[in-house]
């Protein structure tokens, strides 16, 4: 079993800090401080004609390397750095290369063993052409991460994640995948695939954000950030989850972009402390959403029988202890203004601590923040002024959320 | 001053993607990666500009649409009408979209023409863009099956 990292980012510029680099036992140590805000795992590391990849990180001079199959590379004595750069610059191309000659030949992650993992880094600007992940074979053990590292300490120098807001000073604040009118953002119809940490923004007219079709077995989107999907028609989603084998939904925030169950199969799919303002969670007519802990301007079509503790500003909200009815003023979003959106919650939100504790399944919210007492409903659990954490999701976790 | 990044025989995977398969549309100033070179045709079109490829793309996309069968007709019912995705080919024809291709069109450049997009002017490589560019919704059989319902022809007599 190995775990492989290819990062992408926008640029393909060299973000070494300079400097000699040693490589023993698949740590590489450096004699400069790799100090780029935008340099963490996946990123290519090439130094003396050769080529490995940052896979963690202990210090700014110490990372652990890995090669472009997972293991670690040949020692090396001290040499001087190439340069370290970003993988791939595009989403669409990073799919389609990683299994490619130079990196896994193969793309069945089941019988190589793989875990794929493609960090996704904020060089500054959007990541705008449409993609499609698929022709993987993979499974509960063997899958694909598309994930913004977070964590400073041992995966990158800055996180590249989102704020969990809209926008902050008119820009967005973390890795973001842009439709500029194509169909979709980000089709998904390889099954076991993750997607996490990601602003997915509607610039053209009638796109869809994330779309995970039919085939698609057993992914997840979290805490991504969906904005501006409904402006022109409320008939274009945010996210889009075939009831196909249990597709699921974890502290996402949705900003005038719908959240559709859309019917293929019979399978459940789980929503999961869902924020969407300016916007509904349609289940369609099936009954296959189980929606918990999620709040909405309104809930459309029929909902599973499991679902509860939700909220809607009208009387839809679906299951027991929903709370219906809920103006603005209830809710209390920090802001609802255009382009500022920001759907954290204020202490007197009446989603605080009205939610169900589903820590079996994942721990934290939008911003990485433990969960800790009864659940709120939305993406966010409230945190008095001053406090939170980021606190990355960990591989346990992560593989406990696929049972 | 657009880059098309195109699979090429390091990235092609039989029954997943073809050659020539645009994977990505870039501006001019944009720098790949050594993994992107290396893995994918890059055709360097200096005489276009993004907007003007993607209008040549926009020339072959042929109308696309949600089609619903609705239940009998002024009946209410709780189940929403059933729904398909639908295409309409170059004859007007409606067909079914069973297969969404991963990627929307093709470019199989061969060599020469990848090295003579990078000194054609403007008229120059929209004639090889047209006479190349390939729109993959038809290459699917099960994309050719027309959905008579929507190709009624309405017959007016004088």
């Amino acid at each position: 079993m190995a775990d492989v990292y290819y990062s992408v980012g926008q640029n393909s510029n060299d973000h070494s800090s300079g400097g000699n680099v040693s490589i023993t036992s698949g740590i590489a140590t450096f004699d400069t401080a790799q100090v780029a805000t935008n340099l963490g795992v996946g990123d290519r590391l090439t130094y003396g004609g050769h080529i490995c990849y940052l896979a963690s990180k202990t210090s700014t001079t110490v990372w652990s390397v890995v090669t472009a199959l997972g293991v670690a590379p040949a020692d090396h004595a001290s040499t001087t750095v190439d340069s370290i750069g970003h993988e791939y610059t595009s989403l669409s191309a990073a799919e389609a290369g990683a299994s490619d000659a130079n990196h896994l030949n193969t793309a069945n992650l089941v019988t190589g063993t793989y875990h794929l993992f493609f960090p996704l880094y904020n060089d500054g600007a959007t990541d705008s052409t449409d993609m499609v992940v698929s022709g993987y074979t993979t499974n509960s053990t063997y899958y694909i991460k598309f994930y913004t590292p977070t964590n400073t300490s041992t995966e990158c120098n800055q996180s590249q994640r989102h704020t969990g807001k809209a926008k902050s000073g008119g820009v967005f604040t973390g890795f973001t995948k842009e439709n500029t009118g194509g169909d979709i953002a980000m089709g998904v119809s390889s099954d076991y695939t993750t997607v996490q940490g990601v602003i997915f923004w509607a610039t053209g007219n009638y796109c869809h954000g994330l779309n995970f079709s039919y085939g698609a077995s057993y992914c997840i989107s979290r805490e991504n950030l969906f904005y501006g999907f409904g402006r022109w028609d409320s008939n274009y989603n945010g996210l889009t989850i075939s009831d196909y084998h249990r597709g699921s939904s974890y502290n996402d925030i949705f900003v005038k972009s719908k959240l559709r169950v859309k019917k293929d199969q019979s399978a459940n799919v789980y929503i999961y402390n869902a924020s969407v303002y300016g916007a509904v969670i349609d289940a369609g007519t099936w009954g296959y959403g189980v929606v918990r802990n999620s709040v909405a301007s309104s809930f459309e079509g029929t909902f599973n029988a499991a679902s509860s503790n939700n909220a809607s500003e009208d009387a839809t909200a679906p299951g027991a202890n929903s709370l219906i009815n809920q103006t603005l003023t209830n809710i209390s979003w920090v802001s609802t203004d255009t382009n500022t959106e920001d759907l954290h919650i204020n202490s007197g939100s009446t989603l605080k601590d009205a939610g169900v504790d589903l820590s079996g399944i994942f721990t934290t919210d939008i911003d990485g923040v433990t969960r800790t007492g009864t659940w709120d409903i939305g993406a966010d659990e409230y945190v008095a002024a001053g406090g939170g954490l980021s606190i990355p999701v960990a591989m346990a976790d992560y593989r406990q959320m696929r049972n | 001053m657009a880059k098309l990044l195109l699979i090429n025989l390091a990235t092609y995977r039989p029954g997943v993607n073809n050659i020539g398969d645009v994977v990505g549309i870039f501006k001019d100033g944009h720098a790949f990666s050594p993994a992107e070179i290396a893995g994918f045709d890059i055709g360097d079109m200096p005489a276009l500009t993004e907007t003007e490829i993607h209008d040549e793309l926009i020339k072959i996309t042929p109308s696309q649409n949600t089609a619903y069968r609705l239940p009998e007709a002024k009946k209410w019912v709780f189940d929403r009408p059933e729904e398909k995705r639908v295409w309409q080919d170059q004859n007007g024809v409606w067909n079914e979209l069973a297969t969404t291709p991963k990627y929307p069109y093709c470019l199989p450049l061969k060599a020469t023409e990848i090295d003579s997009a990078k000194t054609a002017d403007k008229a120059t490589a929209i004639t090889l863009l047209q006479g190349k560019l390939e729109l993959n919704i038809p290459k699917f059989s099960e994309n050719l099956l027309a959905i008579d319902d929507l190709n009624l022809k309405v017959e007016i007599s004088g």
